[in-house]
This record gives C-alpha cells, sequence and structure tokens, in this order.
C-alpha cells in the first residue's frame, strides 16, 4: 500500500472512532439525562413522603401530647384522689386511734383506782387485824385509857 | 322544891340500864313496903333513905312521879370492846349529856367507843379512824 492509501484508512479509521467516540457520547448523555429525571422522580416522591410523613408526624406528635396530657390529668386527678382519700382516711384514722387512746386510757385509770381501793381495803384489815390483835392484848385500863381519848377527842370536835 | 332536888339526886346516880332496873325494882319493894311498919326491911333499901324525910301520905305518890321521870329518861346506847368499869361509866355518862346509857359489849369494835344517840352513829373506834384515813 502506498502512503496516500494510508492516510486514508487511518483517517478513515479516526473517523469511525470518532462517530464511535460521539455515539457513545451520546448515549452517556442520554443516561445522564435518564439519571437525572429519575433522580428529579425519586426528590419529588422523596418530597411527597416527606411531606406525608411530616404531617404523619405532627398528628402522631399531636396525638401523642393529646393522649399524655389526657394520660397525665387522669393521674394526676387520681392521685389527688388517692391524696385526698389517703388524707380522710389518716384523719379518720388519726381519730378511731386517739378514741381507742382514751378508752385504754380510762379503762386503765378505773384499773388503777380498782387497785388502789382493793390493796387500800387489804392493807385496811391487815392493819385492823394488827391492831385488833394488839389492843385485846392490852389491859383493860389501857383500854379504857383510849375510850377516854376518843370521848375528849369526840367533845372537842362537837360531835357529841 | 326540896322534891325536885331529891329526884335530881336520885337520878343522877341512874347511868345504866342496870341502875334503872335496880331503881324499879326497889320503887316496886318500896311501894309495897311503905304502908308496913317493918323499919327494918325498909332500912335495907337505899332509896328509902331519899324519902324517909317526905310525910309518909306523900311518899307513894313521890314514888310514882319518880317512876314517870325515870321512863323518861333519854336512852344513849354505847358499844365498848368490855365491860366498863364504874369511873369510865361516870365519864362515858357526862360525856353523852346524862341520861341512861344502854352498854352492849362487842368484840369486834377495837380501841375506842361507838355511840347511838338521838339517831346518830358516832363511831370512836380506832378502826374507823384506820379506814377514814
Amino acid at each position: 500500500m502506498d502512503l496516500p492509501q494510508i492516510f486514508l484508512l487511518g483517517l478513515a479509521l479516526a473517523i469511525v472512532a470518532l462517530a464511535l467516540a460521539a455515539a457513545q457520547l451520546f448515549n452517556l448523555y442520554r443516561k445522564l439525562l435518564a439519571n437525572l429525571k429519575i433522580t428529579d422522580h425519586v426528590y419529588q416522591k422523596t418530597d411527597k413522603i416527606i411531606d406525608t410523613l411530616s404531617d404523619d408526624i405532627k398528628k402522631q406528635v399531636e396525638k401523642t401530647i393529646l393522649e399524655v396530657v389526657q394520660n397525665s390529668t387522669a393521674k394526676i386527678a387520681s392521685d389527688l384522689e388517692n391524696l385526698i382519700d389517703h388524707d380522710s382516711l389518716r384523719r379518720e384514722l388519726r381519730e378511731m386511734i386517739l378514741e381507742e387512746q382514751k378508752k385504754i386510757q380510762s379503762n386503765l385509770e378505773e384499773y388503777k383506782q380498782s387497785q388502789y381501793e382493793e390493796i387500800s381495803k387489804k392493807a385496811n384489815t391487815v392493819l385492823s387485824q394488827i391492831l385488833r390483835k394488839a389492843v385485846i392484848d392490852l389491859p383493860q385500863d389501857m383500854q379504857e385509857k383510849i375510850v377516854l381519848k376518843a370521848l375528849e377527842d369526840a367533845k372537842r370536835q362537837n360531835l357529841l | 322544891m326540896q322534891n325536885d332536888k331529891i329526884y335530881f339526886d336520885i337520878i343522877a346516880n341512874v347511868k345504866s340500864k342496870q341502875d334503872l332496873d335496880k331503881l324499879l325494882a326497889e320503887i316496886d319493894f318500896l311501894e309495897k313496903a311503905i304502908y308496913k311498919t317493918d323499919t327494918a326491911a325498909l332500912s335495907t333499901s337505899r332509896l328509902y333513905g331519899y324519902i324517909k324525910d317526905i310525910p309518909q301520905s306523900q311518899q307513894d305518890n313521890f314514888l310514882r312521879e319518880l317512876r314517870a321521870k325515870l321512863s323518861d329518861l333519854p336512852t344513849t346506847k354505847v358499844k365498848v370492846p368490855f365491860t366498863p368499869s364504874d369511873a369510865l361509866m361516870d365519864k362515858i355518862h357526862e360525856a353523852v349529856g346524862g341520861g341512861l346509857i344502854e352498854i352492849q359489849i362487842d368484840s369486834s369494835i377495837v380501841g375506842g367507843i361507838v355511840i347511838e344517840k338521838n339517831g346518830k352513829y358516832i363511831d370512836l373506834s380506832i378502826t374507823r379512824q384506820v379506814s377514814r384515813k
């Protein structure tokens, strides 16, 4: 082959290569465009989803807040009621305890009094027995002196 | 008037129920004896010593009056745990303001005396004093 043929063949090959490259570029461009469309679509979809999600979230948040407020209010009201109940219960209990305490104290006083009277009675009986023994053993003149002393005391006190 | 003193002297010696019974027995005796001339029998009576100077016609009346006065004597009941001596009887008689003393021996009384006078019950025993304290 001579030189011009080789040059032409080379040129042809270059043209083919350029064409192929152009075709490839075009394809790339088309692909890019397609990708851009998809992206846009995705964006749009995403926006919509986000918008939807945002509404849902808002609603959910509102719902949750409402629920929390309702629950809290109910709990506070319940606690308040319990507190009031506890207070009245405590008051009643205190009154009952005080009442019982009073009863116990009164019973204790009565018991103490009865025990005191019982002891006093027994002490008097013992003392009387001792006195009886002591006085019975005294000679009559001593006993007469006791009678005389009793009469003098009674006279002084205007008992006679 | 003179009779009043005689009544007083006679009654002053009547301190106990026993004294009264003795005197009433003497009055009974004298009421029957004064019209008799048995002076020996009359002289044994202590009471006759008081009335011998009263005219005999008034003696009967005097004895009736004496019996009436004796029945009017106020009585005081006294309880003691032993038989009191005459000296103690005099003291009790004086303390209760005279009258007739009716003695009761009550061994349950410890150290003292219990007097029942004009519806009043006065316990002057040691037992009473102890129980009061």
